[in-house]
This record gives C-alpha cells, sequence and structure tokens, in this order.
C-alpha cells in the first residue's frame, strides 16, 4: 500500500470514530434524559455513561494524534483550493469578449442563456419573497407568547416558522444549479466563437472612483461618531451598569441549565 | 545523530504556529484569565465585566473576565422596556467599524476552538453552491433569536436571551459544562432537562461538524458575524484589495474556505491566506501603508538612498513589533497575576456566621435580618421558627425568577398556617420590586424582602446561603429551621408540594 492509501484509510477510520463518538454523546444523552424521570440528569448517573464513553473517546483521540503526527512526518501537502464557478469565471471572461464581432446565432444563444439566469432569480426570488411574508404573517398571528409557557410557544412557533424560513433559503439552490448550468454553456459559446476568431482582451481592471473612496470615508466617520455617542448615553442611562449586573448574576436557564 | 537533531529542528521550525494562531490563543487567554474560576467553580464578578469582549465568549465561563457582546445586547434589548440599549449598540457599532470581521478570523475563541477541530485529519467538506445559500441562515437567526425574540417579551415584561438560551453552542461548553465539571456545582445537575439535553445534542453535532466543516457555526449560524460582516467594508482593520491591480483571476475566492464572492466581503473573515496567491499583489491590509510609507521610497533618487530607506523602514517595522510584542505580553501576564491572585471579590468579607450553622442539607440555616419590600419593617428566619420556610431568592431582571415564583405563590396560600415563603430580591433592580409585587401579587400571603449588598456585585444573604452567581435558588427548612432542601435554578410545584408533604410526614 502507498503512503496515500494509509493516510486516506486513517482519514476514514478517524472520521467514522468522531461520528460515532458523537452519536454516542448524544444517544447517552437523550437516554439520560428519557430515563431519568423529574430529575434526569445527577451527578452519579453522569459518571456511569461517561465511564462507558471513556473508551470510544481515548481510541478517537489516539486516531487524531495518530493522524496528526503521521501527516507531520509524511509532510502531506493536500490541495485545499476550490474551483471557480462557472458564473464567476463568466463574469470576467464575458465582459472582454468582443460581442459586437460575434455570429448572430452565438449572440441569440447567449442572450437566451442570460434571459434564462434572470428569469431564474426572479421566480426564486419572488418564491423566497413569498415564504418571508407567509413567516411575518405567521409571527403577528402567534399571540399566544406568554411567560407561563415560555419554552413551549417560542418552539412551537419556530416550528412553524423555521420550515418557513428554511424554504425562502431553499428555493435559491435548484436556482443556483441551473443558472450554474446555463453559465457553463454561455462561456462554452463564448470560448467556441474566441476560438473561431473573435476578439478578446486583457482582464480588465477596475478602479475605485474618488466618490466611492469618499463615500466609505463618510460612513466610517459617521458610524464611528454614533458609536461614540451611543456608548456614552449608554453610560449615563445605566445600560453599561446592566451590561455588568447581567455578567455576574446569571440566570441559568439562559446560558441553557434548565 | 547531527543529522537528526538538524532534522528535528527544521521538522519544528517548518511547523511554527503562524501569528494569527498566536493572536488567537493569546486572546482566548486573555478573555478567560480567570482561571481561578475553573478551581473553585465560580464566575468572575469584577468590574471588568463592562468590558465586552469582540468575539463570543460567554460570561457565564469560569475564566470569563469580559461579557460576551452578543448575550449582552440580547439582554439590552430584553430591557428595552425600562432602558434603551445604547451602550450595547454603541459597543458593538465600535467593534464592528474598527475591526469588522478580523474579530472573526484573529480574536474570537470559539473560532480558534472550530479552527482547532478543523485541522483533525479527516475528508472535509469544500464549500460549495448549497453552502453559500445556507450562510444566510445566521441572518434569520440575528434577526428571530438576537432581536425579534427579545422585544417581544420585553413589552410583556420577561427577559429573554432567546439565542443563549436556544442555540449558543458557546454557552453550552464554556458556561453550562465549564461549571457542571466542577464538584463544587453538584447542585446545578438537579435543574438540568429538556432545554441542557437540546442544546448538548446541538453543541455536540456542532463540535462534530466542524471538524468535517470549515467554521461551521461562523459560517451558518453566528449572528454576531452577520453583525459584524456588515461593517466589514467600512472598517478600520481587514484585508482590503486594490481594484486597479485586480485581474478578476478568482484565486483569492478558490483558496478561501469561507463563502466569499469576493475579498473583503461579508462573509470574509480577513484571515490573510488570500494574500500570498494574489499573482498581482492586489490583496494587502488596511493601514498596512502607515508603516511601510510607500512615499519616502519613492522619493529616493540612487539605489544606494532606496536601500538606506528600506533600511531604516525595517529597522521601524522591527521597534514596533517589539514594543507591541511587549506591551502585549505585560498585558497578559498582568491580567493572569491580578485576576487569580490579587482581585478579592469581597466575599471574604462575609460577616461573620452563628456556630454551628450551614447551607448545606442538614445544617441549621444561619438567619440574617433584612428589610421587608413594604417597608413594615424587618425579617428573619430565625422569627419563623416552627413553620416550614421556603427561601427563594429572585429578581425582576431573571425570567425563570418570575416565571416560578407563581408556584411560590400557589403553595403560600395553599399551606397558609404552616409553611411560610421569604422571597428575597437581589439587590440589583430593587427599585423595580415594589411595583411588580404589587402588579402581580396584590394579596399574596409570601413574605417580600429585600437583599443587603456585601459588594456591589455580590448579594449578602444570598452569598450566605450558598449562592454563587445563578439565580434563581431555593432552600427549604423545616420547622427547626435545619436545611431540607436547596436548589439552583427553577423549581416546580410538585417538588415544593413532595417536599413540604415529607417534612410534614417526619413529625
Amino acid at each position: 500500500m502507498t503512503n496515500s492509501k494509509y493516510q486516506r484509510i486513517l482519514y476514514i477510520a478517524t472520521s467514522v470514530f468522531l461520528v460515532l463518538l458523537g452519536i454516542a454523546f448524544i444517544g447517552c444523552c437523550a437516554h439520560l434524559f428519557f430515563t431519568g424521570g423529574d430529575s434526569p440528569y445527577s451527578r452519579e448517573r453522569v459518571g456511569d455513561y461517561l465511564s462507558i464513553l471513556l473508551i470510544p473517546s481515548v481510541i478517537t483521540i489516539l486516531l487524531v494524534i495518530v493522524g496528526a503526527i503521521y501527516d507531520a512526518v509524511i509532510d502531506a501537502k493536500r490541495n485545499d483550493a476550490v474551483k471557480i464557478t462557472n458564473r464567476e469565471m463568466l463574469a470576467s471572461y464575458a465582459p472582454r469578449v468582443d460581442a459586437s464581432a460575434m455570429s448572430n446565432e452565438a449572440k441569440s444563444a447567449v442572450q437566451k442563456e442570460r434571459d434564462k439566469r434572470e428569469n431564474l432569480a426572479w421566480i426564486a426570488g419572488d418564491l423566497s419573497f413569498l415564504f418571508i411574508i407567509a413567516s411575518v404573517v405567521y409571527l403577528s398571528l402567534c399571540t399566544s407568547f406568554t411567560v407561563e409557557n415560555l419554552n413551549g410557544d417560542v418552539l412551537s412557533a419556530l416550528a412553524g416558522l423555521l420550515p418557513l424560513c428554511v424554504g425562502a433559503v431553499v428555493v435559491h439552490i435548484p436556482r443556483i444549479y441551473l443558472a450554474e448550468a446555463s453559465a457553463k454553456r454561455e462561456l462554452e459559446i463564448l470560448r467556441a466563437e474566441v476560438k473561431s476568431g473573435v476578439a478578446i482582451s486583457k482582464p480588465v481592471t477596475m478602479t475605485e472612483t474618488k466618490r466611492e473612496i469618499n463615500t466609505v470615508l463618510a460612513v466610517k466617520i459617521a458610524i464611528m461618531v454614533l458609536g461614540i455617542v451611543f456608548v456614552i448615553l449608554g453610560i449615563f442611562n445605566g445600560g453599561m451598569d446592566d451590561v455588568l449586573q447581567k455578567a455576574v448574576k446569571i440566570c441559568t436557564e439562559c446560558i441553557g441549565l434548565g | 545523530m547531527k543529522n537528526f537533531f538538524v532534522k528535528t529542528k527544521n521538522w519544528f521550525l517548518n511547523h511554527l504556529p503562524t501569528k494569527r494562531r498566536l493572536i488567537q490563543l493569546y486572546s482566548a487567554l486573555l478573555f478567560n484569565s480567570y482561571l481561578k474560576g475553573y478551581i473553585t467553580g465560580d464566575i468572575f464578578k469584577g468590574i471588568t465585566k463592562n468590558v465586552c469582549t469582540p468575539g463570543l465568549n460567554c460570561y457565564s465561563c469560569p475564566g470569563a473576565v469580559t461579557s460576551c457582546p452578543l448575550g449582552a445586547l440580547q439582554n439590552s434589548f430584553s430591557a428595552s422596556n425600562k432602558t434603551a440599549p445604547y451602550y450595547m449598540l454603541g459597543i458593538i457599532m465600535l467593534y464592528g467599524i474598527i475591526f469588522g470581521r478580523w474579530i472573526c478570523g484573529w480574536l474570537c475563541p470559539f473560532g480558534l476552538i472550530q479552527d482547532l477541530l478543523h485541522k483533525i485529519k479527516t475528508p472535509k467538506l469544500k464549500k460549495n453552491r448549497v453552502t453559500r445559500v445556507l450562510s444566510f441562515l445566521k441572518y434569520v437567526i440575528l434577526v428571530l433569536f438576537v432581536v425579534i425574540l427579545p422585544l417581544i417579551y420585553a413589552f410583556r415584561d420577561f427577559p429573554l436571551p432567546a439565542f443563549c438560551k436556544y442555540i449558543c453552542p458557546a454557552g453550552t461548553i464554556g458556561g453550562a459544562l465549564g461549571l457542571l465539571i466542577n464538584p463544587n456545582n453538584s447542585g446545578i445537575f438537579a435543574m438540568l432537562g429538556p432545554l441542557f439535553t437540546w442544546k448538548f445534542v446541538l453543541s455536540v453535532s456542532i463540535i462534530v461538524g466542524a471538524v468535517f466543516i470549515y467554521r461551521i457555526f461562523c459560517r451558518f449560524l453566528c449572528p454576531l458575524g452577520a453583525i459584524y460582516g456588515l461593517f466589514n467594508k467600512f472598517s478600520l482593520f481587514g484585508i482590503k484589495l486594490e481594484k486597479s491591480k485586480c485581474i478578476g483571476c478568482g484565486k483569492c475566492v478558490s483558496v478561501c474556505e469561507m463563502d466569499i464572492h469576493h475579498v473583503g466581503d461579508v462573509e470574509c473573515i480577513n484571515c490573510g491566506k488570500c494574500i500570498n496567491v494574489c499573482p498581482t499583489k492586489a490583496i494587502s491590509w488596511k493601514g498596512s501603508n502607515i508603516i511601510l510609507l510607500e512615499n519616502e521610497i519613492g522619493e529616493a533618487k540612487t539605489e544606494e538612498e532606496k536601500a538606506i530607506v528600506v533600511a531604516k523602514r525595517e529597522k521601524r517595522v522591527g521597534l514596533f513589533k517589539t514594543i507591541t510584542a511587549l506591551v502585549l505580553t505585560l498585558l497578559l501576564c498582568g491580567s493572569l497575576i491580578y485576576f487569580n491572585f490579587i482581585f478579592d471579590d469581597g466575599t471574604s468579607n462575609q460577616p461573620v456566621q452563628e456556630p454551628d450553622t450551614g447551607y448545606e442539607i442538614g445544617n441549621k440555616c444561619p438567619s440574617y435580618s433584612l428589610d421587608l419590600v413594604d417597608g413594615s419593617g424587618k425579617i428573619s428566619v430565625k422569627d419563623l421558627k416552627g413553620k416550614i420556610v421556603i427561601i427563594n431568592f429572585w429578581g425582576t431582571w431573571c425570567g425563570p425568577c418570575k416565571q416560578e415564583l407563581p408556584d411560590f405563590n400557589r403553595v403560600a396560600s395553599e399551606y397558609d398556617g404552616e409553611v411560610v415563603v421569604l422571597t428575597i430580591h437581589s439587590v440589583y433592580t430593587r427599585e423595580e420590586a415594589p411595583d411588580y409585587i404589587a402588579e402581580h401579587f396584590p394579596d399574596s400571603k409570601m413574605l417580600f424582602a429585600y437583599d443587603l449588598p456585601l459588594t456591589k456585585n455580590v448579594d449578602m444573604y444570598f452569598n450566605l446561603l450558598g449562592g454563587t452567581s445563578s439565580y434563581p435558588r431555593t432552600l427549604i427548612l423545616d420547622e427547626n429551621g435545619i436545611v431540607v432542601l436547596t436548589q439552583d435554578g427553577k423549581v416546580e410545584h410538585s417538588l415544593l408540594v413532595d417536599t413540604i408533604e415529607e417534612i410534614k410526614s417526619k413529625k
């Protein structure tokens, strides 16, 4: 076996043990909770479960150490670089191609791909917006944010909100894949045109205008001044003291002890 | 033999920690210099907790000497029905405009933990289009858990730092587990339940995930990173791109493990990995020209003059680095010495206890005279001898304290004549107590008293009865004033009733 095969086996073994150890910790915690009655956690019970997890933890730690030593001694180099996406490549390639010299078929094919991507962006954006509106409506209809059943109310509100928020994000995933495929097709068309003799200019460098520079500077100064004013106001209205008191008198549920 | 030593020396020289790693370790140690807290199991209560760490570092971690900006921001929103949250908004704005997400890459202790976990040799999940979309999830968490939920409950007069309570893994690992591992905090185990279970599961998932996915928490879940990212373009520290030199080759984006679209955008944590790969040297650190002073080299006419200017510049840079390293080392050593050996939290000035008293089960409870909230006089535990006494320490700033008070009120009514419920309000926010009591418990059988200040941050009777830093705390005494139950955290009505019945049955 070559060194890289040993390395791969070691990496996979470490991964498997880590995942299994994580599942074991979660499983033990869940078992403690569901079988413990009114007071599921006690020092003794937790100690018993930790002693069960001791050997797998030690094996996992040993694998991690062996992996680190092996990597350091062999000094393996990994390629962590990620290929840039077709859309990113297109963004820097397309402006350099002399569009006026392209054939009519190529021009209409390129325009078709661009229209496709724009439509996908609109559809995904509209769907996303609908999910966001639905989330806002759901939140405003959730009038039962009571104090008595706090955890129940918050968790049930989240149970309704989370799918809507995830939906707002997930609708963009197919758009991204379809847009990427469309960008790849457009790149192929442009490259074919360049190969057939259409001119392509050197990479374009951008310049920052004086207006952009002044805007950034103005925003920096404004935020800095506003921040200082707010801090001074906060010191005088007792906000600073509140930070100290809440940090030294911790409410246990607020850090998840409950 | 000589060859072996040379090889080993070269190996160490090639595997030295980077400057960034050293700064991360330094800041993690500086912000958690109260090492004594891990031994005593109590949190730091000094005045430096007025100041917030730039990164995520839970203030309930035994070693933390500063506050967490995210926790403090949520607490400020939770109290916005009484005090406008100017201080925390100002702090976040100043950190953002000065550092931006440079904090995430160089100063955040939880970021360091994820970086170290990611070094474990396993197959890794590289960034892709899906992770880029998922990076928007942290903005959803910011809006929902950091802003909306605390504000909704603030106007119901109930403090709810929702992100800390339901999500934050730094709080679970640094704070909750940091307190639990200490034998002095065995009492905390009794209060663990579904909330802790959920947070533990989430934290373990994030820790395991961090091994396979670079900075899983920072990229997808961290609301603080979401806030700082908005300032990235304007911040004084961080990476800058000289657009006039950029040829759009994309090498910087491809080498970066965060979900950036371009260098210095909202996802960039300013780690500096992209600087070395840029073929046209278009990427550099903001402010680097201040030390380098390119103009002086430009003014030099001959090669000799240029060499002199370069040598002077290098000497200046070296001096700057030496002074900075010296100051930072002195700061760290000073912090470690002061917080662990010199600082006195005032608890040693505790009034002398009566002999043979204590707060553990089986001890006789010490008695102390406290002022009643309604101003009708004083009360102490020895005045209540002959009845079962329930002592509850609470505060209007504490959500779970307010949540459990109705249960104590019920017990006081149900067992009127046999049981006395004495609720003792913390010195902090004591001015709110009379109105709160008048509004929620107008004809209550409970007794309401104020605690006394031992120091500005420590309540005397709470400390005397074994309280460390966490509220609420409950003790139940039998008719002879002997402690039968002590509980940190919220208490259920059923536990109170069971304990009372047990005491009555033993008569």
